[in-house]
């Protein structure tokens, strides 16, 4: 029934898909897709986020004390691996889709970390970076103050690196210029000596390196995640 | 501007870096975080959830599911995709949608008849479209569209009707209402990107 002239492709199947109107075989196909066609979950994002506004226009309503009770229980009982089981098998599970450009892109900027507010709030480090992992998760938290010249590193999920090889933190100056800063823990908390006074901004780098023979001039291997400070 | 305006939008963005904040937190597994981004956010959630679901019971086990996948996923919310309630209200519509498709499923399976009829004639909320900027765009582009088009996107954006559902409730052949779907979301695209 579609006029010949029609426009109908991925764009307007992922607004299809997000609308909810896809069903049967073409929903399970166009989701068998979404999980490897990067622009395609950037279409459905679009739609998404083209589509939120009219969740803001729907009135509140409390929930009655009895919900909170229940995830609170299922968080305590279950731990964290609930949903993955309970909740199905649709693709939303995954939540992929939030994630697309951190698969794109390996360099990720967030500004995170009340956190290691809450825990020292003595040392006032209000400037944070959070360096992604290989699965684009938290892997550490690095927590500055401007014209402050130690950094407080904490493993959260540490990249598993090959035996041999470690993740080493650099420093940029304003030329550009990469600054040793030192390597990324397995765990626990470090602090870290700068090798000038950070600002709100200053971006960091990582890089894989051999681990009986760190660079101190310049990364040798690859650079795997840049990030800079951001005020919390 | 008004300055009820700008002072309504520091509140928003003072509270959205809150909820950034305590995503965050979660993400680190700080449960105290946790409690307070459900205090914050639950009637919002719970008014999602409920709006698509109707059924008190469904909705508060929907609202559950929702919670915990926000808890589990925490780690994956991205501040520059979007902001945190919208995050959170599209896991939300997407969790209370996959109910119902379940339960439809169910009720096919079992031959019941007794699916309650989601189509209440609740009004669809779109007044609320003009408390921001990207909401006011949408619902001018939405006033652009046929009437029989707009009816179609937003019944099915709220109540997760299938095109044959959309069909059957309209009165309308198959084929009419995938044009109309077809159709308006492409002229929705195009008005939305060329108003931004």
């Amino acid at each position: 029934m579609m006029p010949e002239n029609e426009h109908y492709d991925s764009t307007t199947q992922a607004g299809e898909y997000v609308l909810g109107t896809l069903e049967g075989e073409e929903r399970a196909e166009f989701e068998r897709r979404l999980r490897d066609d990067i622009r395609l979950q950037e279409e459905v994002d679009a739609w998404q986020q083209r589509f939120s506004p009219m969740l803001e226009g729907i009135d509140p309503v409390s929930p009655p004390d009895a919900v909170w009770q229940a995830v609170e229980t299922r968080l305590t009982d279950h731990g964290q691996s609930d949903t993955q089981t309970a909740a199905g098998a649709s693709f939303w599970d995954s939540l992929s889709f939030w994630r697309n450009l951190g698969m794109v892109a390996a360099t990720l900027v967030l500004a995170f970390g009340v956190m290691l507010m809450t825990q020292q709030p003595e040392t006032g480090m209000n400037n944070v970076l959070v360096v992604m992992n290989d699965q684009d998760r938290t892997g550490w938290v690095v927590a500055a103050k401007p014209d402050h010249g130690f950094v407080n590193v904490s493993a959260v999920e540490p990249t598993q690196l090959p035996a041999g090889k470690a993740c080493q933190l650099w420093m940029e100056d304003q030329h550009g210029n990469l600054h040793p800063v030192g390597v990324l823990p397995h765990d626990g908390r470090h602090e870290m000596p700068l090798p000038m006074m950070p600002k709100s901004e200053s971006v960091f780098k990582v890089s894989v390196e051999e681990m009986d023979d760190m660079p101190a001039e310049k990364p040798r291997g690859e650079i795997v995640f840049e990030g800079k400070l951001t005020e919390i | 501007m008004a300055n009820g305006d700008i002072d309504q939008q520091d509140a928003i963005k003072q509270r959205n870096q809150e909820l950034e904040a305590l995503l965050a937190a979660c993400a680190l597994n700080d449960r105290k975080a946790f409690a307070r981004l459900y205090r914050m956010t639950s009637a919002k959630l719970y008014g999602v959830v409920l709006r698509i679901l109707v059924r008190d019971e469904w909705a508060q086990d929907c609202l559950q599911d929702a919670y915990i996948k926000i808890w589990n996923n925490a780690d994956s919310y991205r501040a520059y995709l979007a902001a945190p309630l919208t995050w959170m209200s599209t896991i939300a519509r997407n969790q209370a949608l996959d109910l119902l498709r379940k339960r439809k499923r169910e009720v096919m399976e079992s031959d019941d008849k007794g699916l309650p009829e989601q189509v209440d004639d609740a009004p669809l909320p779109l007044d609320g479209l003009t408390n921001s900027d990207e909401g006011r765009r949408l619902e001018r582009c939405l006033g652009e569209l046929k009437e029989q088009q707009r009816q179609v996107v937003v019944l099915a954006y709220f109540k997760g009707l299938t095109h044959d559902e959309l069909a059957s409730h309209t009165d309308t052949p198959l084929g009419t209402v995938k044009t109309w779907i077809r159709r308006g979301l492409n002229q929705l695209r195009r008005c939305l990107e060329n108003d931004a």
